[in-house]
């Protein structure tokens, strides 16, 4: 009871930011003018066609993509951050455990380098960071041990690969422009953002979140330890490896949509859990809400509050730090 | 027993470590040394002929290569293949010794000992903290260091004046120097007089997404000023790197007359671009790509190619007050600075006409 | 009727065998105790009986079926692991841990059915904990935890019991109670395989013990007859004398401290006593 009544508060704020961010930006768009502009997409009242025009793309064209962007990105990195927390039984770790987050950005430093063409970047962003968490899970099967102590080592080394190869990259780029494109994208942000890469890559991110919420249970049962959610009836190595796939393939998608927007994958999912509990039932679909609310509220202001915009992965710190400090404070007992 | 021995041969090596030490300068250091004052009126001793010279970043290499590319000592970072079209096989295919230039790429003592160049000539841009190091290599390896300015168009008259001189080739710095002033003597007349209000304004947009931009206050966008044009961008850079975000709404809002393109992807996709539509300058296509070859005109890396640059973006923003030829303008500089006879097509392609 | 077999079952991690040839059959009813000293091989054996791990050689047999056979589902509607409390990183309520052996009888998208919190709940109540519904998993104490999942397994539907060394950390009081609690559920028809520490408890409840020593089963038996003077000195390497307390009942105690008085410490001998900890003397 208590806790359908948190969701439906954090659904409705989510909701209304939503709506409250088509009002926000740095060009002066009047209530007023929206207001007429409503009218004049529901019901044909008379409106003149340069102002219709001129708000018409502001709102699908600008702030549409972008708000759709920082809700499903937000989402996105957090459900993969609970996911991953849950299936390492450590809330301390993030989307970037199995390197998916070197290899995006190694992948999308490649892409820069050999091609002009964003499509290519965002495709090389995302398949170096499949390959990178590929690479992790290979290497952990070439040891004998406990299984998630090897994959978090694994990933460890892909990632530390991934990185030192982004290095090579970034020191191999021309100084002039590349380099700067290298070192702006892996500070996240929503730039790039076009109705067309978004309305592409946010079904991939859906479809994968509504997997692993459909499947939360069973990762209750994970956070027990390998072999007790093996005695409780789980096929363990399958079901980690599924979470670890669709994990990592929504984190890809984010990097590609948004480059790497650090610290929401780690937090956010904290955060819900000293809130709702730790039930991956609630939680999941819990942390998808609040991650999608902070993303979009940190954009909102880092789109307007400058007159130069703040890099996103800078402010999601910025902002995420004392939001989390304040959180931990009223925290639930026991959330550890 | 042994100790006494060892120790002699502690005491034997050390001192042949301090002949080495002693002797490298003697050897690099010409007898017949003059004392010069640099741009920034500091004394030093200089050789009387210099044949190599290590410039600590690319604007000085650039700067060199045009006055006479056989005085670069080593190369600040490896040119890449539109480059390599443009400039001297024997001067490309120089060893990369580095630089400082906040890249990274920042030389070994070794190698820059290795090319054993006469001075070193380090662009003054203002006191960095990069300064001190550069200034203990030079000391260390016994190099003279002279600051050169090269912030402003006029900078680089004097500069070309005082480089060729150092090096010994005077009437070719003179001649580089009187053309730049020359190209300065017609420009500034050309806007004499233009009302404050109908200077454009222009939209500096970097990066793949257009977005990255310059302060009016940053030394990387000197040449909007320059050419008589407003930066839409009115702030104090916050970094001596630059490439400020800004949001399409920013841009928007102040609805730029024209946009200079330094990604040429993004000049054509703007056309496309919904979201671009709205502004002034797209509605008039008024979004011209900087040319950048062999090194862009504008900026990054900072050049002399301004000076051509200079006259380009005069042309396009007052082609009535400035109605030079720039194919022609184009043609003339390139076999002046860099020794290249292009080709009509390629002016053409050059100048995305 | 045979719950659990394991026949000739070898079995090692990385190379180094950790069972050797252990046979093993467990009837239904059976409280079996195994003892053994630090990393002879208790608890592997009974991961193995679990079919955690397939082993290196010979099977386990539940109900007769090869456990190789049985999905994990299945398998855990029939067997199940109470492992010793652990320390869990996330802060669930009891009753989401009790809930959580309604897994098994799921669906594939495991959302849980009114039956399933129906029947967590009446575990709840047959174990007396339903005032711990709601109540942090991670904050009740060592018994309760311990008692959550006992109830987490009877919540599987599980007939058989596999705990690990289930009275490690709790108090004497919670200890009993345990004890008295497997007994209870014993008489009801339920299977216990549990490795313990001490003598003592496989003499107060079970009525089957097993000696193993080294990765072999070196007794097996009625826990009366099994756990005698000889065995239990050879298992431990330590001189056990056990002492009939009357009604027939038999308890252990370490010789070198049973001819003295805990109170004369400074004519202890250390000599005789062996490496006795060092804390003494603090």
């Amino acid at each position: 009871m208590k806790k359908s009544f948190i969701f439906g508060v954090l659904a409705l704020t989510l909701g209304a930011a939503i709506l409250l961010s088509f009002t926000q930006g740095r060009y002066p768009l009047h209530l007023v003018d929206l207001w007429h502009y409503l009218q004049h997409v529901l019901f044909h009242s008379p409106m003149a066609d340069e102002l219709a025009n001129r708000i018409g793309v502001l709102l699908c064209d600008i702030r549409l993509p972008r708000i759709l962007a920082a809700v499903v990105v937000g989402a996105a990195l957090s459900v993969s951050g609970v996911t991953f927390q849950a299936m390492f039984v450590n809330p301390l770790v993030s989307p970037g455990i199995l390197g998916v987050l070197a290899g995006a950005s190694f992948g999308a430093a490649l892409g820069m380098l050999l091609s002009t063409e964003w499509a290519v970047v965002q495709v090389s962003a995302f398949s170096f960071g499949m390959i990178a968490v590929g690479l992790a899970l290979l290497l952990s099967h070439f040891y004998k041990g406990d299984r998630l102590l090897l994959l978090i080592l694994s990933g460890v080394i892909s990632g530390s690969l991934f990185t030192a190869m982004l290095s090579i990259i970034k020191y191999l780029a021309d100084p002039y422009d590349q380099l700067p494109a290298i070192v702006y994208w892996l500070m996240g942000g929503f730039s790039m953002i076009s109705l067309d890469t978004i309305s592409t890559l946010a079904p991939g991110i859906l479809i994968g979140i509504l997997i692993i919420v459909a499947f939360a249970n069973n990762l209750n049962l994970l956070t027990m330890g390998e072999e007790e959610a093996r005695s409780l009836g789980i096929r363990v190595r399958t079901m980690r490896l599924m979470f670890i796939v669709v994990a990592t393939l929504i984190s890809s998608l984010t990097v590609a949509i948004g480059g790497i927007i650090g610290w929401v994958g780690l937090v956010i999912p904290h955060m819900s859990r000293m809130i709702i509990g730790p039930d991956n039932r609630v939680l999941l679909p819990f942390s998808a809400l609040m991650g999608a609310l902070f993303l979009l509220v940190v954009d909102n202001v880092s789109r307007q509050v400058f007159t130069v915009e703040i890099p996103l992965g800078i402010l999601t710190s910025l902002l995420g730090i004392p939001a989390f400090a304040g959180v931990l404070r009223v925290a639930r007992k026991g959330w550890g | 027993m042994s100790c006494s021995f060892c120790r002699s041969l502690k005491i034997s090596f050390c001192g042949f470590l301090w002949a080495m030490v002693l002797l490298a300068p003697a050897a690099a250091t010409d007898a017949r040394a003059r004392m010069v004052e640099d741009m920034t009126g500091r004394k030093v001793e200089v050789p009387d002929d210099i044949n190599k010279v290590f410039p600590s970043s690319p604007p000085m290499m650039y700067m060199l290569y045009a006055l006479d590319s056989g005085k670069v000592a080593g190369l600040n970072f490896p040119f890449n293949k539109q480059e390599h079209t443009y400039l001297r096989k024997e001067f490309v295919n120089l060893p990369v010794i580095g630089g400082w230039f906040g890249q990274g790429q920042t030389p070994n003592l070794e190698n820059v000992m290795a090319v054993k160049p006469d001075v070193m000539l380090v662009w003054f841009w203002r006191k960095t903290a990069l300064n001190q190091p550069m200034e203990k290599v030079a000391k260390t390896i016994n190099m003279p260091l002279l600051y050169i300015y090269l912030d402003t168009l006029d900078d680089y008259v004097r500069a070309f004046r005082f480089v060729g001189e150092l090096v010994g080739r005077p009437e070719r710095g003179n001649k580089l120097a009187d053309y730049t002033q020359q190209v300065l003597d017609d420009v500034r007349p050309a806007l004499l007089g233009l009302p404050e209000e109908e200077k454009l304004r222009v939209y500096y947009a970097e990066g793949p997404d257009g977005l990255k931009t310059e302060c009016d206050q940053s030394p990387h966008a000197v040449l909007i000023e320059a050419a008589g044009g407003r930066n839409i961008q009115h702030c104090e850079a916050s970094s001596a790197y630059g490439m400020e975000s800004v949001s399409i709404e920013e841009v928007m809002s102040k609805n730029p007359d024209v946009i200079l393109a330094r990604d040429h992807k993004f000049a054509q996709r703007i056309y496309r671009e919904k979201q671009w539509s709205l502004v002034r300058a797209v509605q008039n296509h008024r979004v011209y790509a900087i040319p950048a070859l062999p090194f862009n005109w504008f900026d990054r890396p900072p050049s002399f190619m301004r000076i051509l640059g200079l006259q380009w973006l005069t042309n396009k923003l007052y082609p009535k007050r400035y109605p030079v030829d720039m194919a022609k303008a184009t043609h003339d500089f390139y076999k002046l600075f860099l020794d290249v006879d292009l080709s009509d097509e390629e002016i053409h392609n050059m100048l995305n006409l | 009727m045979e719950k659990v077999q394991a026949q000739n079952v070898c079995f090692g991690y990385n190379g180094s065998r950790v069972l050797h040839e252990v046979s093993l059959t467990v009837e239904t009813g059976c409280i079996l105790s195994l003892l053994g000293p630090n990393g002879s091989g208790k608890t592997t054996l009974l991961k193995v009986l679990l079919g955690l791990y397939p082993p290196d050689s010979g099977q386990i047999l539940l109900e007769g079926d090869p456990v190789s056979e049985l999905t994990p589902r299945q398998l855990a509607r029939k067997i199940a692991y109470v492992p010793q409390t652990h320390k869990m990183s996330f802060a669930y309520s009891v009753f989401d841990v009790v809930l959580m052996g309604r897994a098994p009888y799921t669906s594939i998208f495991s959302r849980y059915s009114k039956e399933d919190y129906d029947i967590a709940m009446e575990t709840m109540d047959r174990l007396s904990i339903t005032k711990l519904k709601d109540r942090i998993y991670t904050e009740v104490s060592g018994g309760e935890r311990q008692l959550a999942l006992i109830g987490r397994a009877l919540a599987q539907g599980a007939d058989t019991l596999v705990m690990d060394e289930p009275l490690t950390g709790l108090d004497y009081g919670n200890q009993i109670r345990l004890l008295e609690c497997i007994k209870g559920l014993s008489c009801e028809g339920y299977t216990f395989i549990e490795t313990t520490h001490f003598p003592d408890h496989a003499l107060w409840i079970s009525n089957r013990a097993v000696l193993m020593r080294q990765g072999r089963i070196v007794a097996d038996g009625a826990t009366q007859s099994v756990i005698n003077e000889q065995a239990i000195s050879d298992l431990y390497e330590k001189d056990i004398a056990i002492l009939d307390v009357g009604n027939g009942v038999r308890t252990c105690m370490p010789r070198s401290l049973l001819d003295k008085q805990a109170s004369a410490c400074h004519s202890f001998d250390f000599q005789e006593a062996g490496d006795v900890s060092h804390s003494c003397f603090s």
